[in-house]
């Protein structure tokens, strides 16, 4: 069986201050039916902007190179009707913020039934209906009433569960959430992030979860992917991730975090900062701030290896540095 | 900004015509109140004419002409006897209907051109950016003459001129709305549900522009109120003996035998109504600005 998505060398160069800028170099990764990947990295590290190729919702003027499959569909070839065909029944969206992403001068109703109605012809009542069962899954009380009032009328994580449920109204087979918990409060957080996984396990839908959150991401998905200017540097199993990352990156990420049993002085950082994918220059994009950076690194871009557990792009990867000694060691004894 | 708790309506409500009211006053001020009230009361006169207006526009009284005020004749008369209060009210009629036509016209023009202009963007904007540069470059008035001369003097000629030298503001105005709101995560939101473009700028975009078309018509509303009277005031628009305002201001006769005041009322109508609603549609304007984000 093919997988559901496939990302093949995509490469994506948007106008930045009039030129064509690179904000994603040669992506490949495979999403299989039903499975979770997450995608984590700094801003700017061209998470959104891979998940948003896939539905080709991209800024004017994007130049887009190398394939995006979908169950054998050529996004980036594919004609308007198939893209909307695509969009509306096929993928969903997830947004980070969900008052911008909602119009608010429409009840939550409307909003929850426009594309059944307007585009699968589905009578405005049984619609309703739909929507109303689908906000009591998605926890939200009393969802008749929910229907008739206006988004502001509503908290924010209620706000994202409404979101929610408008994407698993239309039944995709894969759901694109972009840091769709970013803009709430912890607590509510975890919630929603329960409610969705949930409902979308009982569906077997695929989900692309991006987040900065590794905790989050190792907790929600099979998969983990972290990216790096532009770069996708790692994938490796979730259940790995905060274990045995084979990128430095990775690991340094891993190191930033706060540890919660033990108060820590300062919260060691990755030295630098984070390049914007146009920013770096030759060799691997992460070696200016890698502690393991030598000439080669500085030369060349490291290829990816694949191994059962994952791939990485690093010339020198956990287990190959596990028999060596570090390049800066090397590098300090002539 | 917006109160995220739902607010059920306040116990002991207040009649629902009292609320609105209050709401209104809220957005638009004591001042806006005061601009809406008197525009309401000229549209309701205007409208209400035939029963409210003492005497026939054309009735002449010529035992009376040019008479000052008087029991019979609030405002007095002009040069033909004719009551002048009842002239002002008739003459609101096409005082108001003009500019409605043609802000009417202009708008229902401009609004599917701007969605189209700023939802498509590329070529299809360019072009159309182009043809609203072209009309821009049209005085109105110079077109409202050519019209005239080419399907004689008359409130629909004149109205259908001028809303097409009114389209361009207000399609620049809505196109340059339309594509700053176009890059709004939930327009993101409906686009990648796969609804129709159509869709999207009649349910999304437009809705959520009213405000500032509103404005713009309002505002320009005034403008096509002077233009239309000016046109009277030439001859070209409303023709006598039939009552309009600018018709009555191009009366020599009353200069002429010192009986100025009888064009200083329709100027002052004129004038008041053009303040009213500019104001109005300033600040409709101001407001818009702080209503969304």
């Amino acid at each position: 069986m093919t997988a559901l998505l496939e990302l093949e060398q995509l490469a994506v160069r948007l106008p930045i201050e009039r030129q064509h800028r690179p904000v994603l170099h040669d992506v490949s990764f495979r999403l299989e039916r039903g499975e979770v990947l997450a995608v984590v990295g700094e801003s700017g590290s061209g998470k959104s902007m891979t998940a948003r190729a896939v539905l080709q919702l991209l800024p004017a003027g994007a130049i887009t190179s190398g394939r995006i499959v979908f169950d054998g569909l050529d996004v980036a070839s594919a004609r308007r009707a198939e893209l909307r065909e695509l969009r509306s029944r096929r993928i969903g969206m997830i947004f980070q913020d969900p008052r911008a992403a909602i119009n608010p001068v429409h009840r939550i109703g409307d909003f929850l039934t426009e594309v059944l109605v307007r585009e699968r012809g589905v009578a405005k009542k049984a619609a309703l209906g739909r929507a109303a069962a689908m906000l009591d899954e998605v926890g939200i009380d009393e969802p008749r009433r929910r229907l008739r009032q206006y988004p502001h009328e509503l908290s924010g994580g209620m706000l994202q569960r409404v979101m929610i449920a408008s994407v698993l109204l239309l039944e995709p087979d894969l759901i694109l959430a972009d840091e769709p918990t970013t803009a709430l409060d912890v607590t509510t957080q975890a919630e929603v992030v329960a409610i969705l996984d949930d409902l979308r396990k009982a569906r077997g839908t695929a989900m692309i979860f991006i987040t900065h959150d590794l905790e989050l991401a190792a907790s929600i998905s099979d998969r983990t992917a972290v990216m790096y200017a532009g770069y996708l540097v790692e994938t490796l199993r979730s259940r790995q991730a905060l274990e045995q990352p084979a990128h430095p990156y990775t690991e340094a990420l891993l190191r930033s975090r706060p540890d919660l049993l033990q108060r820590m002085e300062r919260i060691p950082q990755i030295p630098g900062r984070p390049l914007a994918p146009y920013e770096i220059g030759e060799g691997c994009p992460f070696h200016p701030r890698c502690t393991y950076a030598d000439d080669e690194c500085r030369q060349q871009l490291p290829p990816v290896t694949t191994g059962s557990e994952g791939s990485v792009r690093c010339f020198h990867p956990a287990d190959v540095r596990a028999d060596q000694p570090a390049a800066h060691d090397r590098a300090g004894s002539p | 900004m917006s109160p995220a708790v739902a607010v059920d309506a306040p116990p002991r409500a207040r009649s629902a015509l009292l609320q609105s009211i209050a709401r209104l006053h809220d957005r638009i001020g004591t001042a806006g109140m005061v601009a809406a009230g008197f525009l309401l009361t000229v549209s309701l006169l205007a409208v209400l004419a035939p029963v409210v207006a003492p005497y026939g526009p054309n009735a002449a009284d010529l035992l009376h002409p040019s008479a000052g005020p008087s029991g019979s004749h609030l405002l007095g008369t002009d040069e033909l006897g004719r009551d002048l209060l009842s002239r002002l009210i008739w003459g609101a009629r096409s005082g108001l209907l003009g500019p409605l036509i043609v802000i009417s016209i202009a708008t229902v023009v401009a609004v599917p051109l701007a969605a189209l202009a700023g939802w498509l963007g590329g070529a299809v904007d360019l072009v159309i950016g182009r043809v609203l540069d072209l009309l821009f470059a049209f005085p109105g008035l110079l077109l409202a003459i050519l019209v005239v001369s080419l399907y004689g003097p008359g409130l629909l000629p004149c109205a259908v001129a001028l809303s097409l030298s009114y389209m361009p503001w207000i399609a620049r105005v809505a196109r340059s709305g339309i594509v700053r709101e176009r890059n709004k995560a939930y327009i993101a939101a409906v686009d990648v549900q796969g609804l129709s473009g159509f869709a999207i700028c009649a349910r999304h975009l437009v809705p959520n522009i009213s405000s500032i078309i509103w404005s713009q018509a309002t505002i320009s509303f005034g403008y096509a109120l002077i233009d239309l009277a000016a046109l009277s005031f030439l001859g070209l628009n409303v023709q006598p003996p039939t009552a309009d305002w600018g018709v009555m201001v191009n009366n020599e006769a009353a200069l002429l035998q010192g009986h100025p005041i009888q064009v200083f009322y329709p100027c002052l109508l004129i004038v008041l109504c053009v303040t009213a609603v500019t104001y109005l549609g300033n600040r409709l304007a101001d407001t818009e600005d702080g209503r969304t984000s």
